[in-house]
């Protein structure tokens, strides 16, 4: 295979994919840090003493002491001057420390990673399912703008859209775990314990998706490329197929892109109902522990994977149609 | 050129297949064997250190203390098979039974010494029994007192100075594994959410009826409740009452037990509203304990008569009056009071209105229906309750800075087995204690003195004297007004047998535990 047929890209576009790549990455980093920034201003705004609620989520309310309290303030220097504590922190992020979190004393790394690979994992499962889901219910649906599918479709979508997930959630766990006994109705060891969150996820992003790929596809077989196609003698499966399919493609990749960054982020209710130690089960309790390190960190690393999901994204949008690319100086 | 077919496919095969791995990656781990045991309980295992989590590993049978704590209350020896104490009652002798660690080193004095050494001084409440040594002599463990301190052996309870292994301690003394000598080691770890247990063949008493036990931290009450009716754990601790009918049906067995600890309404008594002792009563009266008991908690039986529960029959004494409704005498109490009522309903004196807004937490989610059920029951005695949902901590902020008026709060009264501990904490401390349960501006010289009477006797007769005196002033004053007491619900699947609940909550007895085959 040759050099140019293993990239998606066209011959001679690597460059300005590779500098588009790299102005991302800076700008990526940059707003990191800027996140973990507002993450510490915004926590140490809130009022109440920080070391009595991090000896609280230490030890539980009954048995919080004077002299826990103390330690705490003076171990994690919540003495010193606010800049000294925020400068202490660019300082050690400057040779690659995240910290330790103030409750478990875990370095910050080590926890998000543990709770990242539970939310990629579970998230990307219920992502993957509500494309399994969307992508063939909102083909047909678009081939039949109008029908009996779509409508009974848009109906189910727009009643699953305004549910709060957990409503979604009870309403699984009620059936196949309460009910119908099939499934787990909470925790996260074994493929069975992914079902359901994984479901709750997958229904509440194809409620959203299914419209957004049904209006592509009813878009782009009204064009004009579609009709053309009709007249050189293809059938509409066949058009579509060849001249359809990428076009559609790209408003829900973007669309997709979106979804899965909000996925990353953390389906805290989600997470919560199935007791599922994900990042949004782990920001939630740094937050009401005033655990900054883990605040700080837990910002940082959101904040970089959106812009990663949004560089794919945008990357795959330019593979779909490299006239993107002319925007950029190709 | 543009992109071949071929490589979008390899692109989206190469994306769909690190979705799965990373997906696939948690049925890595074990699941549950018909021979494990499962319990399903609420608290995480947040760090190694005894002095905050200690509690997690000693329930759990994985961490013990010289003496125990059984489910009637009483005293038992512990990792220590027997004691004596001097005449002066300053040197505690306890002779150290032949147990193994779980690392298979030998517990002796030298290690029992080393551990006390490490985990004294951060110990929640035996840090305050005035240990001035730890001394190795032989296979003995003294203790030398800076002065008598009656309540030695309930506070020798505290789980946060178990005794560690010497490995169980990095080289700067802080615990890196929690190496103990209880019925059940820790196999494996997933922190916080999970232990998974296996029992110590070595174990120097009777050993565990299981061979290994998922232990399981489950934040959420509704969540647990789902465990139980779905029968995927078989005991589930802290069930909530909402949920026994539901766990019931499904076939689970139910177990309640009052536990001490009390919900409480705390009162700021440097307020005018609630500085005399008359008024504060006349407020208990205006409570209807049984609706909220029967309504909130979903058991009468839980209406606090009197700040301590049953369950602690050496503290609680049955020719207390029991606290009730009466809105006649709460009514008649104000008017005596010198505070009538206003054209709203609402009383006052002196130009201070008969109100006051009462701090809360949502941790509990109890309490702010409690404090919306009391609103409308203090409304009758002309008392105009506000209420703030917050943190627990707020109450104790508010309480230092003066600013509280009522807060409603929970207490466990058995950090260690005897109740002297939180009492001499929350009513005779010279600063609040930061738990949100304490007195709020009241100074009581009287009970002051029984308390210090009542630390410092070894005598039971006079013991009992003070501890009728001290629940009796705490009776009279109402500093602090008891709400309901609270039962710990626990559901346990059929197929276990032997499950024993123990109302001070200082051990789950798992060891006792066995699965039908």
């Amino acid at each position: 295979m040759s050099a140019s047929r293993s990239s998606i890209w066209p011959g001679g576009a690597a460059g300005t994919v590779l500098r588009i790549v790299a102005s991302r990455l800076v700008q990526a980093v940059l707003t990191a840090l800027v996140l973990a920034s507002l993450c510490f201003s915004f926590v140490q705004a809130l009022p109440g003493d920080a070391a009595l609620r991090i000896a609280a989520a230490r030890s539980g309310d009954d048995r919080v002491t004077a002299e826990s309290v103390a330690r705490v303030r003076e171990q994690e220097g919540l003495d010193r001057p606010l800049l000294a504590q925020y400068a202490s922190w660019i300082g050690r992020l400057a040779q690659g420390d995240l910290g330790h979190s103030l409750v478990s004393r875990q370095p910050v790394w080590r926890e998000l990673a543990e709770h990242g690979r539970f939310t990629l994992g579970l998230g990307a499962l219920g992502w993957l399912l509500s494309y399994a889901i969307a992508l063939p219910l909102g083909i047909a649906c678009g081939f039949r703008p109008g029908g009996w599918l779509d409508r009974g479709t848009n109906a189910l979508a727009v009643a699953l859209a305004s549910m709060p997930s957990f409503l979604v959630g009870i309403g699984l766990i009620s059936l196949f775990a309460l009910t119908l006994r099939w499934l787990p109705p909470a925790g996260f060891r074994t493929g069975a314990h992914m079902v359901l969150p994984a479901l709750t996820l997958a229904l509440g992003l194809a409620a959203f998706s299914v419209r957004i790929i049904r209006n592509a596809v009813v878009e782009v077989r009204g064009a004009f490329y579609m009709t053309f196609a009709r007249i050189r003698g293809r059938s509409a499966g066949s058009a579509f197929l060849h001249h359809g399919v990428r076009n559609a493609a790209i408003p829900v990749a973007t669309f997709a892109a979106l979804q899965f960054a909000y996925v990353v982020d953390g389906f805290v209710v989600v997470e919560t109902l199935f007791n599922y130690p994900g990042l949004g089960d782990l920001l939630v309790k740094s937050l009401l522990a005033r655990d900054v390190p883990m605040i700080m960190g837990a910002g940082m690393v959101v904040g970089l994977m959106y812009a990663a999901v949004n560089l794919l994204a945008d990357l795959t949008c330019i593979g779909l149609d490299p006239r993107r690319l002319a925007g950029h100086g190709a | 050129m543009m992109p071949t077919p071929l490589d979008r496919r390899a692109l989206l095969s190469g994306a769909l297949a690190g979705a799965a791995a990373l997906a696939a990656r948690p049925t890595l781990a074990r699941a549950a064997g018909p021979a494990e045991l499962r319990v399903a309980q609420p608290w995480e295992f947040k760090t190694l250190e005894l002095g905050e989590a200690g509690f997690t590993y000693s329930r759990a049978g994985i961490t013990e203390t010289l003496v125990a704590s059984l489910p009637d209350g009483r005293i038992a020896p512990g990792l220590a098979q027997s004691w004596s104490v001097s005449d002066d009652g300053l040197q505690w002798r306890f002779r150290l039974r032949d147990a193994v660690f779980h690392d298979g080193t030998r517990l002796d004095a030298a290690a029992a010494k080393a551990s006390f050494e490490r985990l004294l001084p951060q110990s929640l409440y035996l840090k305050r029994a005035g240990i001035a040594a730890v001394e190795a002599d032989g296979q003995d463990l003294v203790l030398k007192l800076d002065r008598p301190f009656g309540p030695l052996l309930s506070y020798l309870v505290d789980n946060s100075a178990a005794l560690l292994a010497p490995g169980a301690f990095d080289g700067e003394g802080r615990v890196r594994a929690i190496i103990g000598t209880g019925p059940f080691k820790i196999g494996a770890a997933e922190l916080p959410r999970s232990l998974a247990l296996v029992r110590h063949e070595a174990y120097w008493g009777e050993k565990a009826r299981v061979a290994a036990v998922r232990y399981d931290a489950v934040g959420n009450g509704d969540t647990r409740t789902n465990i139980a009716v779905a029968k995927d754990a078989d005991i589930v601790f802290n069930l909530a009452a909402q949920g026994v009918g539901r766990a019931g049906s499904a076939g689970m067995t139910i177990e309640r037990v009052i536990i001490p600890r009390t919900h409480i309404l705390m009162l700021n008594c440097a307020k005018p509203q609630f500085a005399e002792a008359a008024v504060r009563r006349a407020l208990s009266m205006a409570l209807d304990r049984e609706g909220i008991a029967a309504g909130v908690m979903r058991n009468k039986a839980l209406a606090a008569t009197q700040y301590l529960p049953p369950t602690l029959a050496e503290w609680h004494f049955a020719d207390l009056a029991p606290l009730r409704q009466d809105v006649a005498a709460a009514n008649a109490l104000l008017d005596a009071a010198g505070w009538p009522r206003g054209a709203d309903g609402i009383r006052a004196k002196g130009g201070v209105r008969f109100a006051g807004t009462v701090r809360t937490f949502a941790n509990r989610p109890e309490l702010p229906v409690i404090a919306t059920a009391m609103q409308a029951q203090l409304r009758a005695i002309g008392f105009d309750l506000a209420i703030s949902v917050g943190e627990a901590q707020a109450i104790y902020e508010a309480q230092k800075d003066g600013s509280l008026e009522l807060g409603l709060s929970s207490r466990n009264l058995v950090i260690v087995p005897d109740p002297i501990g939180t009492i001499a904490l929350d009513y005779a401390a010279d600063s609040i204690a930061p738990g949100s349960t304490g007195t709020t501006n009241w100074r009581h010289d009287g009970l002051r003195q029984e308390v210090a009477r009542y630390l410092a006797e070894a005598d039971d007769r006079r013991r009992a004297t003070a501890r009728r005196a001290i629940a009796g002033i705490i009776h009279e004053e109402l500093p602090i007004i008891p709400v309901t007491w609270y039962d710990q619900i626990v559901a346990v699947h059929p197929r276990v047998s032997g499950f024993v609940t123990d109302p001070l909550e200082q051990r789950y007895f798992l060891d006792r535990v066995a699965i039908a085959k």
